[in-house]
């Protein structure tokens, strides 16, 4: 009977090509993005799910107060020797780690030289802890300072198919300080992926840390303890809390009294809040947002496919009627329509599963990994399979059931009434277009505010400013080397400073009872960014003086005493007239000679603060320089020759302004562009069902349009009759969607300090596009059936 | 003497909608013997249809009793009355009704499939009655491809294949033209002669009044006339 049942359903099937394609191509689409969807949030969600005994491994985080009276903020650095001279009083944990890591450090191994970005400080009990796997040499040797573990590929390009055990390379982790050498000690396999800390390097921490070097426990490094079986780690978090506190008791220059906290290593990659992670993590909130996306697209496929089978019911009630009537009972029918939407399921995941693997090259590197249908996974296979049962349950058990209970005399006679049905499908229309709506209002409003954040004037100008991390590298010749660079055709201007805007910057404050025109008794520090650079520092970036004066070049008593502020400390000191005002006492006081408008240092999540630039030709940490537009690469090699002769022992490493602040937000180009890919997908998918409805009502409506043509309708007229409804629908989802869009929009956006507002008109335009889009698809059908020969659809009625 | 294969008593059926009832049939008291040959006539209006919908089972009267072969369907829960229906009642419709993706052997074949009948049996069952009416070369077609007239000669083989004790055919004729309403009157006679199925069927037409040997005629609702004669 099963057999029969999905003969008879291939065989409808393939007697409904047009119907088919558009059910099979829009579920097939609304699998295809859900299966690409699920295969990132499965790999977001596998992060650390490996390491052995990885139930017991924790991350030890401490809130630390920012500053006196400041807000608590959570950090996945804790004081180093936290470990050495606190953890031994606390019962419960059975191994400890401690992790930090180096800012890209440059790798020099004879004529190679490299920046290493996944470059980890640990120690030795790492390879324990963590689903790393040593393939030569001894990991207790990491106990050694001046040791390293290479990975396998790292060790091959350094070393060819030498051994490198026992061999010495030398790293910089510093451009400030000499490279220092390392011995290789041993050599691990590649580093899983799916890690929340990767290292190509893993140096030993002893080479950066001593207890005994640092009395005052300014080191901090990521610590992992590994508890006891049925350790309770809440217990274990308060021991060590309690611990602390009595460090700071005993010693107050070492331990910060602070509340500890164990947090599981699976939750770091997605749902670590702290501060000084070690890289940068996911966000589970994305997944939670994709998942719904996926989800969303699905439902919409699904009822797609639900709507046409059921629409197709007033057509296929006479066929139900016939069968009843020739002995076929209610389960068989439901049976032989779930067979279909079986057929039509399975079909559609097979599609689905070759569009994917076609967009999967693609898809990865959008999403800046490797991905892989994982055909091995027998999981993999299962969820498919339970995919295809509940879809064909889910989106053909309502259909069937419909079906099914059709009176056969009534649909032999012609009579069957759908109204009920005819509701539930307007309300599924409805719910569909209403996530289309909210789908293509997010996108609108993503990519809105992706475009304000962009293209917001930045109070400075990033465009072709090119940016050299110097390090140390000119902090003899940096003079000689601005003048050499100006002398290259493609260069208008070059500025050395300590820092430049979306940097790191330094932070410096004052008493207030030493500010000008402050309240002389007031306690409390007035802070401010700080810049120290030269005199081309504002001309390079073109800020813009709003009073007093730039710093010059002829005037060197300037260095160290002469400040510019941007407007909000101006503000923020509540100053008229800044320009001439001290703050300071003795040989720190500085004068405001300038006031520059106010300009972004960071992105535009963060408000733009006091800002104090110090004039300082001896800051050289950074040199930018203003490009002309012709040749830049050309000029880019000009520069780095230059570079080479300057300073041939550090690596050039440089990059555009406006490329730096652009990629400030790729988490967030990344979602609209995701928002964009998939609200198209999902209204095709949307479109598909609505075509296909069209297509059927108009079919329905022969009759009744020919009468009508007869009677004297024009096309117009008859169009708009066959369109209204849709309009209606439509307009209905709307009103749902609009709503719910802009909360989410509303949530999206509290992140950012300065955003676009949200306008009513982003909605309009939203919901006007969905509307055009529906029409649009509607009115196909609607001409063709206005425009036909009425004669012939009378007589074919 | 023994009971008949289908006996109504005091059946009345009323079409309910929101507004109103209408009554259609009233107080019908009727028997119908095993191997009986019956002509149901009457004007349009009059409850032939309605009439033979009940006793197919398609429908339950709004009051009094239907019993088949001595059992009291009205008493029969759905399920079982289906069984009942499926395996002893079978439908020949004025518009065919052959179902347009299935070939004309999977037509006839449909209903034993809904019987349970194996496959092989199936196809052997189908493939001799289509050979009964002559349509055995037609086998592989589907029914658009055939004229009316063949398409419910099918008909009647499905009716035929699923061997029924019941055949109730509404109007067989009534959509085709009067030589190929007298093949399919023909083979309706065959049926009834050869396998001694119980015809009851529903017709405007006297010519075909003449094949069944009782004639029942309705009036709004009311036997007007119940009456045996000879058959042509």
């Amino acid at each position: 009977m099963l057999l029969s049942d999905l003969r008879l359903a291939l065989r409808q099937f393939i007697s409904q090509p047009g119907y088919s394609a558009l059910s099979v191509i829009g579920l097939a689409t609304g699998l295809a993005c859900c299966v690409l969807i699920a295969l990132f949030v499965l790999d977001e969600l596998s992060f650390d799910t490996t390491h052995p005994e990885g139930d017991r491994l924790y991350r030890v985080e401490q809130d630390w107060q920012s500053g006196p009276g400041g807000d608590l903020q959570r950090v996945a650095a804790i004081q180093a020797p936290t470990a050495d001279r606190i953890f031994p009083e606390v019962p419960g944990l059975e191994a400890v780690v401690r992790v930090t890591s180096a800012d890209s450090p440059v790798v020099t191994a004879g004529d190679l030289r490299f920046k290493e970005d996944r470059f980890l400080y640990a120690e030795p009990a790492f390879f324990d802890l963590f689903d790393v796997d040593l393939v030569a040499g001894d990991a207790a040797e990491l106990a050694r300072p001046q040791t390293l573990v290479l990975s396998e590929p790292t060790a091959a390009v350094v070393f060819g198919e030498a051994d490198p055990i026992g061999r010495e390379i030398e790293i910089r982790t510093d451009p400030r300080v000499p490279a220092e050498t390392f011995e290789v000690i041993g050599v691990m396999r590649e580093m899983p992926r799916a890690l929340h800390l990767r290292g190509d390097i893993v140096a030993s921490f002893a080479s950066i840390y001593r207890a005994e070097a640092d009395p005052v426990w300014f080191q901090t490094a990521s610590t992992y303890v590994r508890l006891g079986e049925d350790v309770d780690p809440q217990t274990t978090a308060a021991s060590l809390t309690e611990a602390v506190a009595r460090q700071s008791a005993r010693e107050e220059q070492t331990a910060f009294e602070a509340e500890t906290h164990l947090v599981p290593v699976t939750d770091i990659h997605l749902r670590s809040t702290a501060a000084n992670e070690i890289t940068p993590q996911g966000d589970i909130r994305y997944v939670w947002l994709f998942s719904a996306i996926a989800l969303v697209i699905l439902l919409i496929a699904g009822i797609n496919y639900m709507n046409l089978a059921t629409a197709r019911g007033a057509r296929r009630a006479r066929e139900v009627g016939v069968r009843k009537a020739i002995g076929a009972g209610k389960g068989q029918l439901v049976r032989q329509f779930l067979s279909e939407s079986f057929v039509v399921t399975a079909l559609s995941l097979v599609l689905a599963l070759l569009l994917v693997a076609v967009a999967l090259p693609w898809f990865g590197t959008w999403m800046s990994r490797p991905m892989a249908l994982p055909l091995g996974a027998p999981g993999f296979w299962a969820a498919l399979v339970g995919v295809v049962v509940v879809l064909s349950l889910g989106a053909g058990g309502y259909p069937a059931l419909v079906l099914s209970t059709v009176r056969p005399v009534s649909s032999l006679s012609g009579t069957a009434r759908m109204t009920s049905r005819t509701l539930v499908r307007k309300v599924l229309v409805v719910g569909q277009f209403a996530a289309t709506v909210v789908l293509i209002a997010c996108t609108l409003g993503i990519l809105r505010q992706l475009h304000f954040v962009q293209n917001t004037r930045l109070g400075f100008d990033p465009e072709q400013t090119l940016v050299i991390e110097a390090g140390a590298a000119l902090s003899s010749s940096g003079e000689a080397f601005r003048q050499a660079a100006e002398q290259i055709d493609g260069v208008e201007q070059v500025s050395l400073a300590f820092s430049a805007p979306g940097l790191t910057s330094g932070v410096r404050f004052f008493p207030a009872s030493e500010v000008e025109g402050q309240d002389g008794t007031e306690a409390g520090l007035i802070i401010f960014e700080w810049f120290k650079a030269d005199a081309a520092f504002a001309e390079v970036l073109n800020l813009q003086l709003a009073a007093g004066r730039s710093f010059s070049w002829d005037r060197p008593s300037d260095i160290g005493r002469s400040v510019i502020l941007n407007e909000a400390a101006v503000r923020n000191l509540g100053w008229d007239d800044p320009i001439g005002k001290t703050m300071g006492t003795g040989e720190g006081q500085v004068e405001v000679v300038g006031v520059v408008e106010d300009f972004h240092v960071a992105d535009m999540r963060t408000e733009i603060g006091p800002l104090l630039i110090e004039y300082d030709p001896e800051a050289r940490d950074y040199a930018m320089m203003k490009l002309r537009s012709a040749d830049l690469a050309g000029t880019l090699a000009e520069v780095e020759a230059l570079w080479a002769t300057v300073a041939p022992d550090y690596l050039f490493d440089s990059f555009f302004l406006d490329d730096h602040f652009a990629a400030m937000y790729r988490a967030e180009r990344l979602v609209g562009q995701m928002f964009l890919a998939f609200s198209l997908l999902a209204v095709l998918v949307a479109c598909l069902g609505l075509f296909g409805l069209a297509m059927l009502a108009a079919e329905q409506r022969t009759k009744e349009i020919g009468i009508r043509k007869v009677l004297g309708a024009s096309v117009t007229s008859l169009v708009g009759l066959l369109s209204r409804e849709s309009a209606a629908l439509v307009s209905i989802a709307f009103l749902i969607g609009a709503p719910m869009a802009y909360l989410f929009l509303r949530d999206w956006l509290s992140v950012f300090v300065y955003r676009a507002e949200l306008s009513a008109g982003l909605f309009l335009v939203s919901g006007a596009l969905t509307l055009l889009i529906a029409l649009a698809t509607v009115s196909t059908h609607a001409l063709r059936a206005a425009t036909a020969d009425p004669i012939r659809a009378l007589r074919a009625e | 003497m023994s009971d008949p294969l289908l006996s109504l008593r005091q059946v009345t059926y009323a079409y309910r909608s929101r507004r109103r009832t209408e009554a259609v049939l009233h107080g019908i008291d009727l028997d119908i013997e095993a191997g009986a040959f019956v002509s149901l006539v009457g004007p349009s209006g009059s409850g032939k249809t309605t009439l033979l919908n009940l006793m197919g089972l398609l429908e339950r009267p709004t009051s009094g009793t239907i019993h088949f072969e001595g059992r009291d369907v009205g008493a029969m829960k759905d399920r079982a009355r289906a069984a009942l229906a499926r395996e002893a009642i079978a439908f020949v419709f004025q518009a065919y009704h052959l179902l347009g993706d299935l070939t004309v052997a999977d037509n006839v074949a449909e209903p034993l499939r809904y019987q349970k009948v194996p496959a092989d049996e199936r196809a052997a069952r189908a493939a001799d009655a289509l050979k009964r009416f002559g349509l055995q070369d037609k086998a592989h077609r589907y029914p658009t491809e055939l004229s009316g007239g063949q398409q419910q000669l099918v008909g009647v083989a499905r009716a035929i294949a699923a061997r029924p004790r019941l055949l109730l055919a509404d109007e067989p004729t009534g959509n085709l033209h009067s030589s190929q309403g007298e093949v399919v009157m023909e083979s309706l006679r065959t049926a009834h002669e050869d396998d001694g199925v119980t015809v009851v069927h529903v017709t405007h037409s006297d010519r075909w009044v003449a094949y069944g040997a009782r004639t029942v005629e309705l009036l709004d609702g009311h036997v007007l006339r119940d009456s045996v004669h000879h058959a042509s």
